[in-house]
């Protein structure tokens, strides 16, 4: 008996034995851990339409062609409640998210579309991308970027030259043909995406004219980019027209101003417009209240922004009620901004093209692309007119001031072009938060993210381009 | 599946025909009131034939005709039993003097254990000291009773949040890592889901030696929940009914200024009625108004004037177009909240026999929350049978239903529609009861009236909404009226069971477990707060979502239990098969609704979002555990192995072998004589490792979803933002620990020390990566944590008699070090991960952040702050801090965390208190920096050291004083405008005023009761077999806190409170009768 005790207990823990080693069925779990829900093969289509209707997005960190931080910066905007960016408060901004948002999307194209034109349109919005980081960072990480290590920084001069070459070949990978689908910005139209791209590596090269060192380069690709043909009709303006459908695929203007409200046009803008008559100001802004800028919270100061917020009600919320509906487009790249740096070259004397008739056509242009006719007089008044001839660097300042209302409310934009030729003339704000920063900012720091995920990257770049802070100047502005 | 089954019949048919013609005696081994007495010892007289009673005090022996049975149990004195021509032997005895009654220790898959042969600090409390005061929450009942343990409650104001417990300390990445509870064998994911009134004893297993039974879930200990089961000697007829009702309290608040009204201008405003203002208005002309519009409390100085209140510019209530007296209303965030009410009954039956075993038992808790219009209703039913069909065959099932349902806006982050208002944007002066009063109130257009609208003088005829309608607020009850936040919780889970003894040393279990859990939610914001608010309105909605979990388990366990000599063997091996699978959907408006008033997702303005997620998973364990214990368990010797496969690692490298050794070594057995008053003594080393693995659908990654939302047909997808290493694969995280459990002078007098030690490394997990890698997380094997401690309990009875009982039980833990030692693998670059933050504004500015950081204890404070030059603060020209990055203010675990419970028996009177405790951790208050900056804090009108409110100008002998230095180091000594300071500070991020202790003493629990003595009262006795009255107290006293304006027991986040709910107080009265 005890013998069948015994053998029946060894069988069964021989059985569990079995079990163990020898079956494979514990081992083997078949397509349990395969995700319904996903696939692992990505649709290049589907992801070119993911970045681009990202284009259009507002934000401190996401924004592109409305990036609120920048335009507060360069006083576009000004903060009509909580103050703070505006008072050069030391905010924690990470481009971390566009890395591994739109800009590996794009990258996932290049490394594995099977369609010569899609990957040259990945190219083109991954140079515009890129240019945005820089432009705002002055140092990133760009030719080791995007795969799958962590890479170190580049100089801003090696990234501007290499966006240029991306642009370029680009335009040619267009002749070798493929298929274009999910192009939500140009419907699928190769010849917008060249002439985008041409006008690109115009505006690219002439934000360096400050450094004489590349001027050679800077004028014979903005030459280069003129004889391949850039965007000369708003017909051709590379924007995002919102479908409206969800908060996401709204304009981020009708957004803001149906939520928070914190921002409003400034003051400083306002004067622009309203010292020339510009009728754009109807487009632009609700009404004609600018806001004060960098005003602070403080009870018993005059210039306390709440208190004035209470007096002005009607204070001038960005974009008029038209241009601001869930379905508004926001500009990426405009016609207006392409003819006015035509005008800045003829200025600078990198072109041998009619100035006048560059800087009219970009005015008209302007005008018609908010839906409006230039006033008559608007252009033969002093405050516009071009009077030094070109080629002399005279003209710049008004110039300048045209495209800085062109690009409203790109704020990047905006910002560039005050920090290449300095005007329109800014006064910072009165009541900085800190008394070491007191200017307007002339980059963003380095966020977080980058300190803590990939500090020797940070600390390379910061003993290239100067202290991690919003006043040191990249390269093409020193 | 199939082939395990068929396995086991096949193994117990041949039990059957083998032993079909053999005399098997059973029984069962109780105490004197019925309760079972697990592993007590039978032996047959004259031989070596013996067994161990199972943990329910069964045991079948085989014995020869005319054998004597001999019964003992270590606490107990022996019986002898003549078998005779028994079948079933009966056995009750009674306790030996001055001892106490055998710990007896749960584990995994149910297992029990005597404490003696455990290695490991695993901790016990019966229901007696676990629910002294009918607790809803079993993590709140166990504060300051296990040591070790940290429990994190949630404010009683969040009704249905359990909060959670940590046990020695953290020792994964992220947010943590959570217990487990385990109710009969099966792991519930929260400690919500069990009714108290049901639990039995609860052991406390901590960490990986204790808990490597458990698996992967076990990984940061567990907690083990033995429910109630029919005692067969138990007196009357077997019904058992427990009434209680509870009244709770608003106790702690901040501390806020009461002498200053709301508003952002210092003077009241004359109104001057002018064309166009409605005509009413006119009856105020020339009287004096505050700033209705900002809403922080800058206003005027409250000095009993006429004043022209919020509500007066409504019409149609009695107060309309009146003024009022500008008075002080201190309690007025006080008022809103209600005097919360639970009622929690419970009624449970039981019968057993010698064969069966039957309990039954109904709950039901009822609570009309503190948040107004929020509500919980609980009902739970669980059944516990078990049978002996023969004297070899035993089916048991164990059944739990649980179904809950929860409403309120228990919102308590920033800016939320209660706390939110009354901690970080509000009128200091308000009248909370006219507020209630006006409730609902609306101008003839629809919008609701606020107490913070626009001001008289910007009055628009064409847009009177934006006079109306609530500037940022709404009434607060109003907001309560127009939303509901319904939860549905409803789970079931239990277990059916199949016992077979082959011979009396071995039987084979099967057990098939389920815990199956479906919830339902459903939101409304109604379209009229949308109306009603002009600034950052809240959209109407409506969103509801549905999910449904099931977790399987099938378990095969053979035991093998023998006694040769001096030696007892205990085996056990089996088998695990486990099996989850979730799905979820869910759908909400955006952007509002089309109909105003229609709730539902069709009716959804934009797109509507919708959700639908699905997992499958499965895991495949086999393992063993063996203890030879010798001399009757004077030393134990415990092993386990386990393997466990995984589908959520790579098919190829899919199984991770996880072991734990321990000994237990009881000396005193060897010391009675030479040692008398020494009446227990254990030493135990124990070393354990605990399996972790990665959820489902992780690996590979690289899984592409698509949006649901298309643009213009054009459908969306983007890349993971995770890297998957394709060699990841499992671990195992570590603990060693050792100890010593002292009793002493006839066990008046205990303690137990336990020194831990743990590590974690390598671990799967996803670590942050940066993104310019393209991928901002990667999921690998990397970092270490380790962490080491001492746990100390003692234990006293200084008092012992049959009139008067006093005894003691305290419990202290010591977390020495907790520290993260690599997070990303790379030893040159000192990493940090991003945890947490209490606040992060639009413009990228932020509170301070949790963070983990290499070298530094788990969990950092890290943030903002001033900047300072030897130690002195910097101020710049204005007399404000200079702002500086980086600043570390500590981490958030407590050092120290303990308790005390003191428990008196006087005739028939009853006494329990528990005070518990913590020392050290760090947590940010975002209330209080925006409670300042606002003006509601007390500090924002204190009294300065020249005697003069802060409030005053400085000029006039206010301001506050500062002291420091400036940029070159020259002191500065001087005074600013309060409100500039607590403004600057606020601008600047400086958070340095607004950073706790986490420290506090305080007296959790107290019950007085009485058992009244039924069989004495007339024909009572006739009718109840027990009866007992008490009256109890939770948190009555908050003893001592270094964070006076917040219940430090109960901050909401990790990294602190960001609009934290009230600190409650409540009494209660129970009633517990049994027939």
């Amino acid at each position: 008996m005890k013998l069948i005790i015994n053998k029946l207990s060894l069988g069964f823990l021989a059985s569990l034995l079995i079990i163990a080693s020898g079956c494979q069925k514990l081992k083997t779990f078949g397509d349990t851990n395969l995700n319904p829900a996903a696939t692992t093969t990505p649709i290049t289509s589907a992801l070119l339409t993911n970045v681009l209707s990202q284009l259009g997005n507002a934000g401190v960190t996401a924004g592109f062609a409305a990036n609120d931080k920048a335009g507060i910066f360069t006083q576009y905007f000004s903060e009509a409640t909580y103050p703070s960016i505006s008072q050069y408060a030391i905010p924690e901004v990470d481009f971390d998210p566009t890395y591994s948002g739109p800009l590996y999307d794009l990258q996932n194209i290049i490394n594995i579309s099977g369609s010569p034109s899609e990957v040259a349109i990945a190219r083109i919005v991954k140079a515009y991308i890129y240019w945005r980081i820089t432009d705002r960072f002055g140092d990133i990480p760009y030719f080791g970027a995007l795969q799958g290590t962590v890479p170190a920084f580049d100089k801003q001069e090696a990234i501007y030259k290499d966006l240029v070459k991306e642009l370029k070949e680009a335009v040619d990978q267009f002749g070798q043909g493929g298929a274009i689908k999910g192009d939500i910005l140009y419907g699928n139209d190769p010849a917008k995406w060249k002439k985008l791209a041409n006008s690109l590596r115009m505006l690219i090269a002439l934000q360096t004219s400050k450094q004489a060192s590349v001027s050679a380069w800077a004028i014979a690709e903005f030459n280069a980019g003129l004889t391949a043909g850039p965007i000369t009709d708003n017909a051709d303006n590379w924007k995002v027209v919102f479908p409206g459908t969800t908060t996401a695929f709204s304009n981020p203007f009708w957004f803001a101003n149906n939520q928070n409200r914190d921002y409003g046009v400034s003051v400083m803008f306002m004067n622009l417009l309203s010292t020339t008559g510009d009728t754009r100001v109807s487009a632009l802004a609700s009404s004609t209240i600018g806001v004060p800028y960098g005003w602070n919270e403080t009870a018993g100061n005059p210039n306390n922004i709440n208190v004035w917020r209470s007096a002005n009600p009607n204070w001038a919320r960005t974009m008029g009620a038209a241009h601001r509906t869930t379905t508004s487009p926001i500009f990426l790249i405009s016609s207006a901004q392409t003819w006015l740096a035509r005008a800045e070259a003829a200025d600078r004397g990198w072109t041998g093209e009619n100035m006048i008739n560059a800087y009219n056509t970009g005015i008209d242009q302007s005008f018609a692309q908010w839906g409006l006719t230039t006033p008559g007089g608007y252009k033969t008044q002093t405050a516009v007119a071009l009077t030094a001839p070109a080629g002399t660097n005279a003209n710049i300042a008004k110039i300048a001031i045209q495209e800085f209302i062109a690009s409203f409310p790109d704020g990047t934009m905006g910002w560039n072009i005050w920090r290449r030729t300095g005007f329109p003339v800014l006064t910072p704000s009165p009541y900085p938060v800190s008394l070491d920063h007191t200017q307007v900012p002339r980059r963003y720091i380095y966020g977080p993210r980058q300190k803590s995920l990939n500090p020797g990257g940070v600390a390379q770049a910061n003993a290239s381009q100067g202290p991690d802070v919003q006043e040191t100047r990249v390269w093409w502005d020193k | 599946m199939r082939r395990f089954l068929s396995l086991f019949t096949m193994l117990m048919l041949c039990g059957v025909l083998a032993f079909a013609q053999s005399r098997v005696v059973s029984g069962t081994v109780t105490d004197a009131n019925g309760k079972p007495i697990p592993f007590a010892s039978v032996i047959v007289r004259g031989t070596n034939t013996g067994v161990t009673s199972d943990a329910y005090g069964n045991f079948s022996i085989r014995v020869s005709p005319g054998a004597v049975l001999q019964i003992s149990q270590g606490s107990y004195n022996p019986v002898e039993v003549t078998v005779g021509t028994l079948t079933f032997v009966s056995t009750s005895l009674t306790l030996k003097d001055n001892t106490i009654p055998e710990v007896i220790v749960t584990s995994a898959f149910n297992i029990k254990r005597t404490a003696r042969s455990t290695a490991s600090n695993a901790q016990v409390i019966g229901s007696e000291q676990l629910n002294t005061i009918r607790a809803t929450n079993l993590n709140n009942a166990l504060a300051g009773k296990i040591s070790g343990i940290q429990v994190r409650s949630q404010s009683s104001a969040k009704l249905g949040s359990a909060g959670n417990i940590r046990l020695r300390g953290e020792s994964a990445f992220g947010s943590g890592s959570s217990v487990i509870y385990v109710v009969d064998g099966t792991i519930l994911p929260n400690s919500n889901d069990v009714n108290m009134d049901d639990i039995e004893d609860v052991t406390v297993l901590q960490g990986p030696n204790a808990a490597v039974l458990f698996g992967p879930e076990g990984a940061n200990g567990a907690v083990v929940i033995t429910t109630k089961r029919a005692n067969k000697n138990q007196k009357g007829i077997g019904i058992d009914i427990n009434l209680g009702v509870r009244f709770d309290n608003v106790y702690i608040m901040p501390n806020y200024q009461n002498d200053y009204a709301g508003g952002d201008g210092a003077d009241l405003v004359k109104y001057n009625w002018k064309a166009g203002d409605p005509e009413a208005w006119k009856a105020l002309n020339g009287k004096y108004y505050h700033d209705y519009q900002e809403d922080v409390s800058w206003g005027p100085k409250i000095a009993g004037q006429e004043y022209i209140p919020w509500y007066s510019w409504y019409g149609g209530h009695e107060r309309s177009y009146t003024t009022a007296k500008l008075e002080r209303h201190p309690n007025n965030a006080k008022e809103f909240f209600n005097t919360a009410q639970t009622s929690n009954n419970n009624i449970a039956f039981s019968k057993a026999t010698d064969a069966f075993q039957f309990r039954a038992s109904y709950g039901n808790v009822d609570v009309k929350g503190l948040i107004p219009t929020s509500y919980l209703k609980r009902h739970t039913l669980n059944l516990k049978a078990n049978y002996n069909l023969t004297t070899r065959l035993n089916v048991g099932v164990n059944f739990n239903y649980f179904v809950q349902d929860v409403n309120g806006d228990f919102d308590d982050a920033y800016s939320n529609q209660s706390s939110g208002s009354f901690n970080q944007w509000f009128h200091r002066h308000v009248d909370m009861g006219i507020v209630k009063e006006l409730r609902g109130l609306r101008t003839p257009e629809g919008w609701m009236a606020s107490w913070n609208h626009g001001n008289p003088a910007s009055f628009d005829a064409a847009n009177p909404r934006a006079f109306y309608a609530g500037y940022y607020w709404l009434n607060h009850f109003s907001h309560m009226d127009q939303t509901s936040n319904l939860a549905r919780n409803d789970r079931l889970y239990g277990d059916a069971n199949l016992t077979y003894k082959f011979t009396s040393d071995f039987s084979v279990t099967g057990t098939y477990r389920k815990q199956q859990n479906t919830t339902f939610s459903e939101s409304i914001t109604s379209s009229s707060i949308q109306e009603s608010q002009t600034v950052s309105p809240q959209t109407a909605f409506y969103g509801s979502a549905n999910t449904f979990s099931n977790r399987e388990n099938f378990q095969l366990i053979g035991n093998y239990n023998k006694k040769v000599k001096d030696f007892n063997f205990t085996v056990l091996g089996g088998l695990d098969i486990f099996h989850q699978v979730t799905k979820s959907n869910s759908g909400a408006t955006a952007g509002g609704l089309n109909v105003p008033g229609l709730y539902t997702i069709a009716n959804s303005k934009n797109n509507p979002t919708i959700g639908n997620a699905r997992t499958n998973e499965r895991r495949r364990a086999i393992f063993g555990d063996a203890t030879i214990g010798f001399r009757n368990n004077m030393i134990s010797l415990t092993g386990t192995i386990r393997k466990d496969w995984f589908s959520t690692l790579p098919a190829n490298d899919n199984e991770i072998l996880s072991k734990s050794v321990g000994l237990a070594f009881v000396f005193s057995d060897l010391t009675k004589n030479a040692l008398p008053f020494l009446s227990y003594g254990k030493l135990r080393g124990s070393f354990g490792e605990v399996p972790q693995s990665i959820g489902p659908y992780l690996y590979p990654g690289f899984a592409y979803g698509v949006g649901a939302d298309q643009w213009n047909g054009n459908f969306l997808m983007s890349t993971p933002d995770q890297f998957v290493n394709p060699a990841i694969h499992g671990a195992v995280s570590k603990q060693y620990e050792g100890g010593i459990d002292l009793r002493f002078f006839k066990n008046r007098l205990g303690f137990s020390v336990t020194y831990y030690e743990a590590v974690s490394k390598d671990f799967p997990t996803a670590a942050p990566f940066a993104s310019t890698s393209g991928f901002s997380s990667q999921l690998t094997n990397l970092g270490e944590i380790r962490k080491k401690g001492v746990d100390v309990q003692f234990n006293a009875r200084p008092f012992w008699s049959s009139k008067f009982k006093w005894e003691i039980n305290a419990t202290w833990a010591y977390l020495l070090k907790n520290t993260v030692i690599d997070i990303d693998g790379v030893d040159s670059v000192h990493a940090a991960q991003f945890i947490d933050r209490v606040w992060t504004g639009a413009s990228g500015r932020v509170s301070p952040g949790l963070y983990h950081e290499e070298g530094k204890e788990w969990g950092a404070i890290v943030g903002k702050g001033i900047k300072r030059i030897n130690g002195q603060p910097v101020l710049d020209v204005d007399g404000f801090y200079e702002q500086v990055d980086s600043v570390y203010y500590g981490n958030i675990l407590p050092k120290y965390t303990g308790g005390i419970q003191n428990s008196f028996e006087f005739h028939n009177f009853t006494l329990n208190a528990n005070i518990d405790y913590q020392v050290g951790g760090t947590y940010v208050s975002l209330s209080e920096s925006f409670g300042s900056s606002s003006g509601l804090t007390a500090r924002t009108a204190a009294i300065n050291d020249r005697g003069f409110s802060v409030r005053d100008a400085v000029a006039d002998g206010g301001g506050i004083h500062v002291i420091g230095v400036d940029n070159s180091g020259k002191p500065v000594d001087r005074y600013v405008e309060a409100r500039e300071y607590y403004n600057t500070m606020y601008a600047r991020d400086q958070y340095e005023e607004f950073i706790y202790d986490l420290s506090f003493v305080k007296l959790r629990e107290l019950s007085i009761g009485y058992n009244i003595p039924v069989t004495k009262i007339g024909n009572f006795g006739k009718y109840f077999t027990r009866a007992n009255f008490s009256v109890v107290a939770i948190n009555p006293v908050l003893i001592w806190s270094k964070s006076p304006d917040f219940d430090a027991s109960e901050i909401s986040d990790l990294a602190g409170e960001k609009g934290g709910l009230p600190g409650t107080r409540g009494i209660g009265f129970n009633l517990k009768l049994g027939f």
